[in-house]
């Protein structure tokens, strides 16, 4: 048997019989491994070899970060920001739900975090406030997958570590696109709000605007230290994200004081568990990923592909759709890593830009969040709104093609991603200037 | 089985304290070589060893208290109410982090006993306390398991029963 086969067949057919994903990766590499004579030994090597990694300690900062956002009762103050803001608009809380989740997408790197911390608090509101169960839901779902767009980026750390890609042009290039997506949700909403007559929030005066601001001002300082340092060259984005970390504890013990700092030991060990199962399946996914090179599984996917379409634009699409499908069953952290040999063949191929690439790769797995049957996002909102699954999920289509849309038009039109990063970090991009 | 679940719900509390202290300690680790850097203008190349440290501990001794509390991430194709399956698959699950617990307690073992011959570079310790991690966090599994084989077969058992 070809042992390629064998390594994609075995781990497909053991997470389809429930098998944990980092088991599954190192039982698959296991088996191949054995087949073809390789010595069990080197499994343990790569497993720790895959997380040494210095850029990968930003994942649980900024997973630590996303925990003090929610038990500091940071999240409160930047509903109110948002409402302040955007709640005047027609159909309000719809627009509040958008722009909370495009602000805390700048806080924290994770988008079920957004859609547990908003969703409980908004999606009851909603409802209450007379919108259909299912948008509030699929809304909420939906906005929060800007939390793996709009930089910082859990995504983007890990598939820059792993892919050798800039990260902070990674997360510069997810600004426009996870904007755009949110402007797109909003007008939806709005085009919703006059269908159905959804409310608007009172409009505040100018002073008591000014006030929610002031007060939701503090975290929001949060995205200036870190894209700010990450540009001005004073951190890398894992230094950054210990500067946001310490500035978030700052403002939750200090400031606002509404959890405790007794607290403060069981989150740190609440966020170890959180962190390290994702950062199990990038060690498991150490010897998968290797042994998928090892295997020229790339230079095989590029022959095939090339065997369908050479045009560039085709064979990202190709990829887009197949980044869709695995979205739909792997989270997107596992999906990067155990396909990143072939996304990034696939990309050389088409001669897309990496930075292009990966922030089009993350967009696009970052739709399987809210689709079934892994969409862990859309399965937290639809509990928390009390609505089937089946219900969320046709709620949510029309908002899965907005962001399809920004998909498309970045690959159609890369500056839409590569603007921003080439304005702030030129470095990156030599010759394109 | 009572004297396992004592001891494993011992361990959980003990592996949960030292861990929020190892996370605290690569806060402060790599803090303080921001600091470093940016204020006092001096490079502490050992924060990154220690920082390692930690982390590679936090990962493997968090990944084992993930698999006592089923935190491992999974893709469920089959509805919950097809409970005898799902139990079945439970076990199989079960037997699958087994085969890999047993691989990386003895492979981890194994390159520990290499590593207490090599020494990191920046601070010239043994690369053992680095990589004892792997086979700590595989016994601890270990533990965890058998505490979660014992549960699973009841749960399929139970699917018998109710017929």
């Amino acid at each position: 048997m070809d042992p390629l086969v064998l390594l994609m067949g075995s781990f497909f057919v053991l997470i389809a019989l429930r098998i944990e994903i980092a088991f599954a990766l190192a039982a698959a590499s296991l088996i191949t491994m054995i087949y073809i004579d390789l010595p069990v030994a080197s499994l343990v090597n790569q497993m720790y070899a895959a997380i040494n990694s210095f850029p990968l300690m930003a994942v649980p900062f900024f997973m630590f970060l996303g925990r003090l956002l929610n038990d500091g009762g940071i999240t409160t103050k930047l509903l109110d920001v948002a409402d302040a803001t955007v709640g005047h608009v027609r159909g309000g809380l719809g627009h509040v739900n958008v722009f909370v989740s495009m602000i805390f997408a700048s806080l924290s790197g994770s988008a079920s975090a957004d859609t547990a911390s908003v969703g409980s608090i908004l999606i009851p509101a909603m409802k209450q406030a007379g919108y259909g169960a299912a948008y509030s839901v699929a809304i909420t779902a939906a906005s929060s997958t800007l939390g793996v767009i709009i930089p910082p980026s859990i995504i983007m750390i890990i598939y820059g570590a792993f892919g050798e890609v800039s990260i902070g042009a990674l997360f510069f290039g997810g600004v426009v696109p996870g904007v755009l997506i949110g402007v797109g949700m909003m007008v939806y909403t709005y085009i919703l709000a006059i269908r159905h007559g959804y409310p608007a929030n009172p409009r505040r005066s100018l002073r008591q605007m000014a006030l929610a601001v002031w007060h939701g001002a503090p975290p929001l300082l949060i995205p200036v230290l870190v894209l700010g340092g990450v540009t001005g060259g004073l951190f890398t984005p894992t230094e950054a994200a210990i500067i946001a970390v310490i500035y978030a504890m700052f403002l939750a013990f200090a400031v606002y004081r509404i959890v405790s700092i007794r607290r403060l030991p069981a989150m740190l060990a609440e966020t170890v568990i959180g962190f390290a199962a994702p950062l199990f399946v990038v060690a498991a996914a150490g010897i998968f990923g290797w042994l998928i090179s090892y295997l020229g599984a790339a230079d095989r996917v590029s022959a095939f592909i090339t065997g369908v379409t050479t045009d560039p634009l085709g064979i990202q699409l190709m990829l887009v759709a197949f980044l869709l499908i695995v979205g739909t069953f792997l989270n997107p952290i596992s999906a990067v890593l155990i396909f990143l040999p072939i996304i990034q063949a696939l990309g050389d191929l088409s001669g897309a830009d990496p930075v292009m690439l990966g922030v089009v790769v993350v967009m696009t797995l970052a739709v399987g969040l809210i689709t079934p049957p892994y969409g862990i996002c859309l399965l937290i909102a639809a509990q928390i709104g009390g609505v089937s699954l089946g219900r969320a999920f046709i709620a949510v289509i029309p908002l899965v093609l907005i962001v399809v849309a920004i998909i498309v038009a970045a690959l159609l039109v890369p500056d839409i991603v590569l603007f921003l990063p080439k304005i702030m970090l030129p470095n990156v991009f030599p010759g394109s200037g | 089985m009572p004297l396992l679940r004592r001891l494993n719900a011992l361990l959980d509390r003990f592996l949960m304290a030292a861990m929020a202290a190892a996370f605290l300690g690569l806060i402060g680790t790599v803090f303080m070589q921001v600091l470093a850097r940016n204020v006092l203008k001096m490079g502490m190349i050992w924060t990154l060893d220690v920082a390692q440290l930690f982390f590679g501990w936090c990962i493997f001794v968090g990944a084992a208290l993930a698999v006592r509390r089923s935190a491992h991430y999974f893709v469920e194709l089959f509805p919950d109410d097809w409970v005898r399956l799902n139990a079945g698959l439970k076990l199989l699950s079960d037997f699958v982090i087994g085969v890999i617990v047993t691989i990386l307690l003895i492979g981890g073992w194994d390159f520990t006993v290499l590593g207490l011959a090599r020494h990191t570079e920046a601070i010239g310790v043994t690369e053992a306390y680095w990589v004892a991690c792997v086979p700590f966090g595989a016994a601890a599994m270990a533990l965890f398991l058998a505490e979660n084989v014992v549960d699973d077969l009841r749960r399929f058992a139970d699917t018998f029963r109710q017929d």
